[in-house]
């Protein structure tokens, strides 16, 4: 059924300088944010003939923008220009989108189904309904199908990745095929700056195009500050009826302007750290004391690895294989191509010492490893209203981040490689396998180990009852009518494998839950 | 798959015929597959303009201090050999400036007062009694690396302005030639071949 004021839409991207004056708009569900969750919710509703409005606060920038310069792509598809931390220690590097599509344009694009031994966990410890693998299994074929999900070509595979896989399969560790959202991805390996061939079904070339095409609007630039709310109803609860946004502009000198948009349905889908900001700032949605609670990371330590023969990194696709041993015990490995900047970046070295390195570029492998985290952390507004997020991670995942480098080693070494370096400070560079044990001889300092993360979640979490949950088990809010929320921050926890999928099953079943159909 | 539930959510379906019983109580246990029908192909859609340099920001004012703080630095972060860039505090001062402006503000207010302090600091902690700008690049590196080594804040700041310095020094065109790396060029040829073999690519 198409609603009235669907009638009313124009189905276009609107960016700054399309909203040079305050504006206020009506329709029946805005979104705020445009990353996996947020997308896949508009796609359905709009195609469902509701009228959508998503909001998005980061630019608009299309598959004709990216290329493989690194300025251009931090400055203006990640939060804070890629300066944003979760305070540990360790102090974790977190990694997010900031743009039209949010963090699926800068993700490598693996798109793995929930494991079944959590979802089961969801149905068994948090009483979820409908969340089993056989429920969800239409759901993650129907997106499959969407964007693309397929293993990789076979010649658009690098020798990195080609290296890493004969490593696992010499010492006979399960390895097996990413499945990634691409279209003829030919292996530009670009994934993290924005794919420049449009290969990658990443939001922005899949499910936003495809909501526009159903008559959705969306806004970029666009950073929702305040929930438009009404006195509570006849359940004692309010109602969300919209949302207040700052448009922004990035000339200092421009004037001030908002986007007001009143709406029967407000979703939330800005992502794990900035969605319980909101709600915290507006103090809603926090009777369980729950919001904001129970941050996984899924944190990842990156390996390199110095080979004799060259292997040139940056050529074949950014990951097509992970090796899958260890999943059960919470631990992935896969390469992961880091250009020169970002590598020179991360390595503790000055002057000559860095550039010897350098110059090894076309000879090295760079892989991480990812870990089902046990820590939970917090987020809680800081100064100046931003996000102060804290991650002290557990006893156990420090052994399991060390016992997952240590593996990792091990692969190098079966593959050949002369010399690794790991990511802890002060630890001279491993010359064989029989140095791996010196990663365990002394005790390492949380202060000198390097981790990054790219999968926050479980800060704004579904369950059952509300005295220990902040959404229902399709999303709604339990203490706000009418506020859903369709991001990595509704998972109940962490699920040890590339999120993308995950997020945007369960922002389908939020969708199919708003249009009234399930 | 058999589904276990809890006592409580069994009662659920019996407090959810109450009046103003909250929507997640009105769920039943046994949900129904969803509901979802053929994919529909989407309207096609108009590619937006894109204008990434209205986008820019324009570039953070740093003094006559701080750029001369951050000349000494890039100097001691870049090898001693030649990479063939030919101004490169000019060139990593201006890359400095032009990054600050996304840095979050509290960041970016920030990265004054840490290079002042850098510009002191050597007058306590050494290799040489001397300000940062009068250190050789040597005793510079070496004043880096004493700071590195001390865990906590100041290897986070120190590390963290080090990195913005190598990052802008290895994404200089003679760096990546030095080095052997020409990801642009092998990237251009990939679009070709996928544009040649598949067409062109979608819409956005």
């Amino acid at each position: 059924m198409v609603s009235e004021l669907a009638a009313e839409r124009t189905g276009r991207l609107y960016q700054f300088w399309d909203l040079m004056t305050d504006r206020t708009i009506e329709c029946d569900a805005v979104i705020v944010g445009s990353g996996a969750g947020g997308a896949t919710v508009a796609a359905e509703l709009a195609e469902a003939g509701l009228a959508v409005a998503v909001l998005e606060e980061g630019g608009f920038y299309d598959t004709r923008t990216f290329h493989a310069g690194l300025f251009d792509a931090v400055a203006h598809l990640y939060r804070d220009a890629g300066t944003e931390r979760a305070v540990g220690p360790p102090n974790v590097m977190l990694f997010q989108g900031r743009c039209v599509g949010g963090s699926t344009v800068i993700n490598g694009g693996m798109c793995w189904r929930t494991p079944a031994r959590v979802l089961e966990r969801w149905t068994r410890e948090r009483g979820l309904p409908a969340v089993g693998p056989e429920a969800m299994q239409p759901l993650f074929e129907r997106l499959e199908a969407l964007i693309h999900v397929a293993p990789q070509e076979p010649g658009s595979i690098g020798m990195d990745d080609g290296l890493l896989r004969l490593g696992a399969e010499r010492l006979g560790y399960k390895v097996v095929a990413n499945r990634r959202n691409q279209l003829h991805c030919v292996g530009s390996n670009n994934c993290v700056f924005g794919c420049p061939t449009g290969a990658k079904q990443s939001m922005l070339v899949s499910m936003l195009p495809r909501a526009v095409g159903f008559g959705a609007d969306i806004y970029a630039d666009c950073r929702v500050e305040r929930l438009v709310l009404e006195r509570a109803g006849p359940d004692g609860r309010p109602r969300a009826v919209g949302v207040q946004a700052r448009v922004l502009d990035p000339d200092p000198r421009a004037p001030a302007r908002t986007l007001t948009v009143r709406a029967r349905h407000v979703v939330l889908a800005c992502g794990a750290i900035q969605t319980p900001l909101l709600l915290l700032g507006e103090g809603l949605a926090n009777g369980s004391g729950q919001l904001g609670r129970n941050l996984a990371v899924h944190p990842n330590a990156k390996a390199i690895a110095l080979f004799d023969e060259p292997v040139v990194g940056w050529q074949g696709v950014h990951q097509a294989h992970q090796i899958h041993e260890f999943l059960e015990e919470g631990i992935v490995m896969a390469v992961a191509f880091l250009p020169p900047q970002l590598l020179a970046l991360t390595q503790p070295l000055l002057g000559n010492a860095l550039f010897e390195l350098m110059r090894q570029i076309n000879h090295m492998v760079c892989a991480g490893i990812l870990v089902e985290d046990t820590t939970t952390g917090t987020v809680r507004r800081g100064p100046f209203g931003r996000a102060a997020v804290r991650y002290r991670m557990s006893d156990y995942d420090l052994e399991q981040v060390l016992r997952g480098l240590a593996l990792l080693a091990e692969v190098y070494f079966a593959a050949g490689a002369r010399e690794v370096l790991l990511p802890i400070y002060g630890l001279e560079p491993l010359r064989s396998p029989d140095e791996i044990p010196r990663l365990f001889r002394h005790p390492v300092h949380r202060h000198d180990l390097e981790i990054a993360a790219f999968h926050p979640l479980g800060t704004c979490r579904m369950g059952v009852h509300p005295g220990s949950s902040v959404v229902d088990p399709f999303g709604q809010v339990h203490e706000v009518a009418g506020l859903w929320i369709a991001d990595a921050s509704v998972l109940p926890g962490p699920i040890g494998v590339n999120p993308m999928l995950t997020i945007m099953a369960l922002a389908l079943r939020t969708a199919l839950r708003i249009r009234g159909a399930w | 798959m058999k589904a276990v539930y809890t006592g409580q959510q069994l009662l659920l379906p019996l407090l959810g015929v109450l009046p103003g019983a909250p929507a997640e109580r009105r769920q039943r246990p046994g949900l129904p597959p969803p509901p979802l029908g053929p994919i529909r192909p989407a309207p096609p859609v108009a590619r937006p303009l894109v204008d990434i340099e209205r986008r820019r920001r324009p570039p953070v004012v740093l003094g006559t201090r701080a750029r001369r703080s951050l000349g000494v630095l890039a100097r001691a972060i870049a090898p001693d050999a030649d990479l063939g860039i030919a101004d490169l505090e000019g060139w990593t001062i201006c890359y400095v400036s032009r990054f600050a402006a996304y840095l979050p503000p509290p960041l970016g207010r920030a990265l004054g007062p840490v290079l002042a302090a850098l510009e002191w600091l050597p007058l306590v902690v050494g290799p040489r009694r001397r300000r940062l700008s009068r250190l050789s690049r040597a005793e510079c590196r070496s004043f880096l690396q004493r700071l590195l080594d001390v865990r906590g804040l100041v290897r986070e700041a120190v590390h963290g302005l080090r990195g913005l310095l190598a990052l802008a020094l290895y994404e200089h065109p003679a760096a990546h030639r030095a080095i052997g790396y020409a990801a642009q060029r092998y990237l251009q040829a990939k679009a070709r071949e996928r544009q040649q073999r598949f067409g062109a690519p979608e819409p956005w």
